[in-house]
């Protein structure tokens, strides 16, 4: 599904990706671990089309193209999600507006009808309990004055209703309570199938407690220095990050 | 040069107007217009030397000579469907054609004995006592050229009139069309309003165009809020492109009264909008809300004051701005709080959002302040869209024109939420989305 080559990324003239490779299929979650500052969140906003980031090297094959051909709507309308991890506040656009237009945009360019508002509302309140969202964020400005935690749901509610095929979570974890925690990772667990794949980017090992990774990606420095299963996240957890930066040399990632 | 040919194609204007009087001419209203006529004369326009013009150049304006429209319209405007412009139940509605009213296009069946609307040539005609009591409801007015314009040619437009503890009336709807032919007209509507203690009433004051020529709008409202009497003035400013549109809108509230004003701009070559409002009596309060959206060459100027007279009075300011293509915008906002006013609270706000790298925005706000226990606050801001949400809108799949159009749209839609009228509220977002497409944003 997805298949990253050598990929270099630099900020303001400051290489932060300096050749990540990378290979997900269909139906796996991968968890990219990493100490801050290493490129992980570079390494998100790559993939969803960020203008802040600059390729100077390197492809990404999503589905037989190469992402980076794409404007960041088109790859959305491919089905690449990005679940920020500081979800943007949109004063005066409604959460269910916003949603429509979202949930519309893809389904017009994929020649589909739009939803009308009544189908629409009703595919909402049924994602929404995934989430176990109080209702009336729905009419709320997107984002504008919920919690940390409300955040995050939202995030999840976005991409229960776009139903995309690739989603990267962007430190979804960050900011959470042990109850959001749960919900969220429940969510994501509810949506993950064999025909989609699920990127996971966190600091912490925690999250994997609840969203369990088929592989996992140690980031160092710009490049992935280590793959292995789930155990290596905990074994991150007890050797701290220290450890894998003493790993020099990149690995070739296996899966 | 320019102004001396402007003042006196304007003293033409008016020495053909008195012939055209017969009695009339000898009755205080004619000789009220005469006063302004003089002032006029010695003052003179303002140029852009003249502190409180110097953002707008009056030159074009000036250059253009103006003719009185006759009362049989060029035009024949019987087929005009005046319900597409603003429809609402039960309203009350007065249409003018080129500044003239037009009673067939008109309907006052919804008129009671709490709610009088008239226009105001047949008031001045019977009442005219009445309309001396009604104009100059803020002494600064007088000093005010294009007021003094107005009061010159004081005949046309309405007087509205609420009775004591009259509430839940249909709004009145003050529609004023132009034709926008061939000679560029001088049109000088005066609205009269009076509400009494403890009543409410809408006032929709609305401009708008048939066709492309220029003409010249000189417009004066002012507004009488008496004890506990609530006034909302909205004001759907749409004329043509080629139009010159300046005007004043005068208010004086009363102990608990409230007096709000919603502009909408969205037409218009040059436009000066002024608000001068005082809060009179204690615990009055009024709200200024404003929006803004040139495009093109567009010129939009607003002036307002709010002058705090008493103690614990409120007042509320919001202007925005979204301005493309190559269009200006001026915001000027000044808050005067008298030494007697303290408790004043009084806030204000102007935002604008610049779509285009030629365009241009002069925001200033002014506080000038006597008292000492006030609370003040104000805040301007000149920015573009946010690239955060931009790209936050475009990694839900919504193509950057959408997401341009959708925070175009929310940025500009607060100022609709603040209107009580829920069909007013469609006009002016059908307006907003009509203006979004036609910038090519959307």
């Amino acid at each position: 599904m997805l298949e990253i080559r050598n990929l270099h990324a630099e900020v303001e003239g400051k290489e932060i990706l300096k050749g990540v490779n990378l290979k997900v299929e269909a139906g796996e979650i991968h968890a990219i671990m990493g100490p801050n500052g290493s490129g992980k969140s570079t390494l998100a906003g790559v993939l969803a089309g960020r203008e802040l980031y600059e390729v100077t090297e390197g492809e990404v094959i999503y589905k037989g193209q190469n992402l980076l051909d794409l404007s960041p709507e088109e790859r959305a309308c491919e089905g690449m999600f990005l679940a920020f991890q500081y979800p943007v506040e949109i004063p005066g656009v409604s959460n269910t507006y916003f949603l429509k237009a979202a949930l519309n945009a893809i389904r017009k360019y994929h020649g589909l009808e739009e939803l009308d508002a009544v189908d629409f509302l009703a595919l909402v309140k049924e994602k929404m309990q995934l989430v176990e969202m109080k209702p009336e964020l729905l009419n709320r400005p997107v984002n504008e004055g919920f919690s940390g935690g409300e955040k995050k749901r939202n995030e999840i509610l976005q991409m229960a209703v776009l139903n995309p095929t690739l989603s990267v979570l962007d430190e979804t974890d960050s900011g959470l309570d042990i109850d959001a925690l749960r919900i969220v990772a429940n969510g994501v667990n509810k949506l993950h199938s064999p025909e989609n794949a699920t990127i996971v980017v966190t600091h912490y090992q925690r999250l994997l407690n609840y969203i369990v990774p088929d592989r996992v990606h140690v980031l160092v420095d710009g490049r992935i220095v280590k793959s292995g299963d789930k155990d290596l996240a905990f074994h991150l957890e007890e050797q701290g990050y220290d450890w894998a930066r003493d790993l020099h040399e990149p690995v070739e990632n296996e899966s | 040069m320019k102004q001396d040919k402007a003042l006196q194609t304007f003293r033409t204007s008016f020495e053909e107007f008195e012939k055209g009087l017969n009695g009339e001419y000898s009755s205080p209203v004619h000789a009220r217009r005469r006063d302004a006529m003089k002032r006029l004369s010695e003052t003179g326009f303002p140029t852009l030397r003249d502190e409180e013009w110097r953002y707008t150049n009056l030159a074009a304006l000036l250059e253009t000579e103006y003719v009185r429209p006759t009362q049989k319209a060029a035009v024949d405007f019987s087929a005009v469907d005046t319900k597409r412009f603003l429809d609402i139940d039960q309203m009350l509605r007065l249409v003018f054609i080129d500044g003239v009213y037009a009673p067939e296009l008109s309907d006052l069946s919804t008129a009671s004995g709490k709610l009088r609307v008239q226009d105001l040539a047949t008031v001045i005609n019977e009442q005219p006592d009445e309309v001396l009591s009604l104009t100059g409801a803020v002494d600064e007015g007088a000093q005010h050229p294009f007021t003094m314009l107005n009061d010159a040619f004081t005949e046309q437009g309405a007087l509205i009139h609420v009775g004591q503890g009259a509430a839940e009336l249909p709004p009145v709807h003050l529609l004023f069309l132009a034709s926008g032919g061939a000679k560029p007209l001088l049109i000088t509507p005066r609205i009269l309003i009076r509400a009494e203690a403890n009543s409410e009433i809408d006032v929709i004051e609305q401009y708008a165009a048939l066709g492309d020529g220029a003409y010249f709008t000189n417009a004066v409202v002012e507004s009488h809020v008496a004890e506990n009497a609530h006034v909302h003035h909205y004001k759907i400013q749409e004329e043509g492109p080629a139009a010159y549109h300046v005007a004043a809108s005068y208010a004086r509230v009363a102990r608990s009264g409230s007096y709000s004003n919603h502009y909408f701009g969205f037409g218009a070559r040059l436009l000066r909008n002024n608000l001068h409002l005082v809060l009179d009596d204690e615990a009055a309060e009024c709200t200024m809300n404003g929006l803004f959206m040139p495009m093109a060459k567009q010129h939009m100027d607003h002036h307002t004051v709010i002058d705090h007279a008493k103690p614990h009075c409120n007042s509320h300011e919001l202007y925005k701005g979204l301005l493309f293509d190559e269009a200006r915008g001026v915001f000027s906002g000044k808050i005067i709080v008298r030494q007697d006013a303290q408790k004043t609270d009084a806030k204000q706000s102007n935002n604008n959002l610049l779509l285009s790298e030629n365009a241009l925005v002069d925001t200033k706000p002014q506080l000038e302040i006597w008292a000492d226990d006030v609370k003040c606050t104000h805040g301007a801001t000149i920015g573009r869209l946010d690239d955060d949400a931009m790209f936050y809108l475009r990694s839900r799949g919504l193509p950057k024109e959408q997401a341009h159009s959708v925070l175009a749209y929310a940025f500009a839609s607060e100022l609709v939420s603040h209107v009580r009228l829920e069909p007013l509220r469609q006009h002016l977002d059908d307006a907003i989305h009509r203006r979004l497409e036609r910038s090519g944003i959307e």
